[in-house]
Parts: structure tokens; C-alpha cells; sequence
């Protein structure tokens, strides 16, 4: 318990400085906006922008739980989907000289290209969000799916044949646990991504969402609306960063790429 | 399963190489890694592969498990091609490398090959008690939840030889096991190696580049040449047993390792005459 006191005092001393950053900037930024008397749709005061969050703080529920839903959906199904083809793709050799390639190919294809196609097909609706969304969560896990679950030492794979073990056997036994800091490497890249994918979706054509509220805020020059909904949306990215995080953290307490404590103070 | 063996050569009959020779690459490059192999193990023996680095001991020792088919000569365990014997499971491989799941505690480190082996028995309790058996054998009782990176390189040894032996091979092969090893840990090894050959009576096929170790350890040590690897000599070491460590010291030893050195010099000398 005393030890647990201990981290819990130190990793509040640890947020002491970022925290105390993060007040400066915005009691800077205030005194700026009075002091100067700068236009409010130039730079809106945070007083201003939080005012304006907490007035029409409904409306920006309704906004974000649309973005969130998009993200969620899209960073799930591409993962999974990221996920078994790179299993398909180490299975077979053949799948591997047909696919990987393409994968390759399709991965320098800039996915905001492809945003209005998306809008084309699927509508102004959730679906064209959730495809980019996916397709941006898809190749990072897919690419270090591949090389988590190939990377493995020669000296295992010639063990586990001594033994004839079957192919099913080496890959839940020594390729899918070796591969899951890979995976979760792949997983972090994505729900960065993901959130990127939704908000730009949202810009090229859509009704509800954040990204439809920073572009129809931007036309009004209403920018402490801008302001809040950008707020937001990097919520939602540290949020799913965190999670994903916190899931590697639960799952492979022999593993730790990201220091928590380092990463979020 | 399906085994017929002559009758004649049944009960003398285990370990036979012959011939054999491996070479690799295509078309375009080749190299000749082993020629002309002869061995033959007895059962119950412990017998050393000896020679320099890059001989193609590693690789006869893999031709010996089954695992690599050589491309000319044959090896047979009890009469059958050792990569078909590799079905029944009779191997236990330790390698110069621990190859530790970092994931896995020491006692499921030890259990790993005893749950693809007994696959169907699923019987986790048995194959744990197994394990922590022979990991106390190996002086690890304490050790049992600690995780690889918590254990010293002669730790991880141990475990990787209890892995091996948790499956109960007949025949345990051994690929230059406490090469990354400092000399003090390495002889302590040795030791607790010799101490459960003795008690367990497996057959083990050990590859060194250390004389004396190969002189230490075994009844037969067959001394190979640089590459392409062929069998130089093959020496008796009829030294009692048990062995303590200050016999290494003995007049007995030193002549036996003479001997193997001048084994070893010869074996060098093929490359000249190449």
C-alpha cells in the first residue's frame, strides 16, 4: 500500500509541469485576447470558446457522438480485418507474393483521395466515415501484423518442429503472442489515424459530426464554435490512444512500449 | 508407429548416419556443408560432435533430429529415417539460444513442448507437476513465476534443457548449449548436466567447439573438420564415471584432449590439400 501511495505521489508530481504548462498557455492567450482587443472570429478568447461549449453543450454531445461512433466502428472492423489478412497473408506463400505488393501499392495510395469517392458510393450517411476510418485503422496493423508474426527466431521455429508441431499450433503458441506488441504498434498508429479519417470524411460530405462542425463554423467565421469542436475531436484522440494503450498495458504486463506516466503526465 | 525392425540388429541397432552429406543453395551457389558423414550412436551414450566454428556440426546434429533431410547419405534412428521418427517425438532439442517466450513464466516455459506433444491429454496439472519436477532437478524450484528476463543466461539454460526433457525424449540433442556461457557457469552446467544423463539415462548427442568439454562429458566424441564438415576421428573417452570437476586437471584428460586437438589440426589441414 505504501508503495502504491508512493507512485500514486509521484506520478502527480510527474503531471505537475505539463499541467502547469497547459493553465499558463490558456491564462496567456486570455490576457492576450483582453489586452489586445483582438477580433473575436480572428482569435476567440478560451473564455469565449468554453462559454460557447457549455451553452450548446447538447448540440456538441450530438456532434461528437456521431464522430465517436465513426470511429469506433471503423477502427474496430479495419482492425480486425488488418488482423486477419496479415494472418492469411503469413499462412500462405502464395497469398503473400499475390498480396503483399498490393498492400504495399494501396498503402501509398493518400487515403484523403479517396474521401470523396467514399461520399460518392455511400452517401452522405455513417457508412462512407466508417469505410475510411477502416481503411486508414487497416494497413498499419496489417503491415505490423505481417512482420510481428514473421520476426520470429529461427531457433523457436526449428524447436517446435522437432516436435512436429502443426502450423495452427506455432501460430496461437509463439506467432500470435510475439506478435501482439507489433499488433499493438499498429493498433496505436491507427486510432490516431482513425480520428483523422472521421473528421476529414466529415469535411468532404456530411450532415452531423464534428468535422461537419469545424467546416460549417469555418463558413460562418464562428470560431469559438470552430475552437470547441476542434477541442473535441483531440479529445477523442488521446482518449482512443489511451485506450489502446491501456488495453496493451492489460494484456501484455511483460511488454511495455508506452510509459503512461511519460506519455499523459 | 509402423515398425519393422530387423531382428538381428534390433537391440544394438539406434543412431546410424551414413554417408551422409548436405549441401545448399541452387543453381547458382552452392556450398558443401557436410561430406561423407559416418556415425553411430549407441543407446543410453552420451557422445560429442567437436570441431571448429562453422564445421556443420550444427547442421549434422539438425540432420540427426529430423528436422533438416540432407541431400545425400542416410540417418536412421532404430532403422527409420530420422525426419519419419520425428513423428513419435523422441527428440528433445536444446539450443545455443534459450529461445524463451518472454510472455511465458519458467514453469510454462518448461511446459511449452509437453502442451504440443500431449495436445490431446490437455492434462495441465500433470504436464505442470512434470515441469517443476525437472526444474527442481535443474535448481530452478524458485524460479518457477519468474520471467525470462528476470533469470541470468545460465538460468535460461536450465530452463530450455528441463523444456527439452519434459517431453521425455529418448534422445536429447544438445547444439552448443552453454556456448555464450562464462567458464565458471559452464562448468556448474556440465555438472548438473552429467549428474541427470546419469539419473534420466537419455541418449545425448552434444555439439561443442570446447575440447574439454567434449572430453569431460561424454564415452565418444567425434572430431570434425572445417567445412565441408567430415568426421576426422572418433575418440573413446574411457574415463570413469562419476566424474568430478578436478579430473578435468588429470594426466588422463590432458591426453585425451592432446589427442583431440591433433584430430581438430589434421581436420584443419583438409582445407590445404583442397
Amino acid at each position: 500500500m505504501r508503495y502504491g501511495k508512493r507512485k500514486w505521489v509521484a506520478s502527480l508530481q510527474a503531471a505537475t509541469p505539463p499541467t502547469m504548462v497547459v493553465v499558463g498557455t490558456v491564462i496567456a492567450w486570455e490576457a492576450f485576447c483582453r489586452i489586445v482587443q483582438i477580433r473575436d472570429f480572428v482569435l476567440p478568447a478560451p473564455s469565449l470558446v468554453a462559454w460557447q461549449f457549455w451553452r450548446n453543450l447538447p448540440v456538441y454531445l450530438d456532434h461528437t457522438w456521431v464522430t465517436v461512433q465513426e470511429i469506433l466502428v471503423g477502427f474496430v472492423v479495419g482492425s480486425i480485418l488488418g488482423l486477419l489478412m496479415a494472418v492469411a497473408v503469413v499462412q500462405s506463400r502464395t497469398l503473400q507474393r499475390g498480396f503483399y505488393p498490393l498492400l504495399v501499392l494501396f498503402q501509398t495510395v493518400p487515403k484523403a483521395a479517396i474521401a470523396p469517392l467514399l461520399i460518392l458510393w455511400f452517401g452522405y450517411g455513417i457508412l462512407p466515415k466508417v469505410v475510411l476510418v477502416a481503411i486508414l485503422a487497416f494497413f498499419p496493423v496489417t503491415v505490423d501484423g505481417i512482420l510481428g508474426l514473421t520476426s520470429i527466431e529461427h531457433t523457436l521455429i526449428d524447436l517446435l518442429r522437432s516436435v512436429s508441431a502443426s502450423r495452427w499450433q506455432i501460430l496461437r503458441k509463439i506467432q500470435m503472442p510475439h506478435a501482439l506488441p507489433h499488433i499493438f504498434a499498429g493498433l496505436r498508429v491507427g486510432s490516431t489515424l482513425a480520428v483523422i479519417g472521421a473528421i476529414l470524411a466529415e469535411w468532404v460530405g456530411a450532415n452531423s459530426g464534428l468535422g461537419y462542425m469545424i467546416m460549417s463554423a469555418g463558413a460562418e467565421l464562428k470560431m469559438d464554435r470552430m475552437f470547441a469542436a476542434i477541442l473535441m475531436a483531440s479529445v477523442l484522440g488521446v482518449a482512443l490512444f489511451y485506450a489502446v494503450a491501456l488495453a496493451e498495458r492489460w494484456l501484455l504486463p511483460w511488454h511495455q512500449t508506452v510509459d503512461l506516466d511519460k506519455a499523459f503526465g | 508407429m509402423a515398425q519393422a525392425p530387423n531382428p538381428a540388429s534390433a537391440d544394438r541397432e539406434f543412431i546410424t548416419v551414413r554417408n551422409l552429406g548436405m549441401t545448399f543453395g541452387d543453381r547458382e551457389g552452392r556450398v558443401e556443408a557436410l561430406r561423407d558423414i559416418s556415425v553411430d550412436i549407441v543407446q543410453g551414450t552420451f557422445v560429442s560432435l567437436l570441431g571448429p566454428s562453422g564445421c556443420g556440426k550444427s547442421t549434422l546434429l539438425r540432420h540427426i533430429g529430423g528436422i533438416l533431410p540432407p541431400t545425400g547419405g542416410t540417418v536412421h534412428l532404430k532403422g527409420r529415417p530420422t525426419w519419419e521418427a520425428l513423428k513419435d517425438r523422441p527428440f528433445g532439442f536444446v539450443f545455443q539460444d534459450a529461445a524463451m517466450l518472454p510472455w511465458r513464466t519458467t514453469l510454462h516455459n518448461a511446459t511449452l513442448l509437453q502442451e504440443i506433444v500431449h495436445a490431446d491429454e490437455r492434462d495441465r496439472a500433470a504436464q505442470e507437476a512434470r515441469a517443476r519436477q525437472l526444474l527442481a532437478l535443474m535448481g530452478l524450484e524458485e524460479f518457477v513465476n519468474h520471467y525470462p528476463h528476470q533469470l541470468s543466461g545460465g538460468m535460461r539454460q536450465r530452463v530450455a534443457i528441463a523444456r527439452a526433457l519434459a517431453i521425455d525424449p529418448t534422445i536429447l540433442l544438445m547444439d552448443e548449449p552453454f556456448g555464450a556461457l562464462d567458464t565458471i557457469t559452464r562448468e556448474k552446467l556440465n555438472l548438473d548436466l552429467l549428474r541427470i544423463w546419469e539419473e534420466l539415462r537419455v541418449t545425448v548427442v552434444f555439439v561443442t567447439h570446447s575440447i574439454l568439454e567434449a572430453v569431460f562429458l561424454s564415452d565418444v566424441v567425434y572430431v570434425m573438420s572445417a567445412r565441408p564438415g567430415r568426421i576426422v576421428e572418433r575418440l573413446d573417452i574411457d574415463l570413469p564415471r562419476p566424474r568430478p570437476l578436478d579430473l578435468l586437471e588429470s594426466e588422463a584428460v590432458a591426453r585425451l584432449a592432446h589427442r583431440a586437438r591433433a584430430a581438430l589440426n589434421k581436420g584443419m589441414d583438409y582445407d590445404a590439400v583442397r
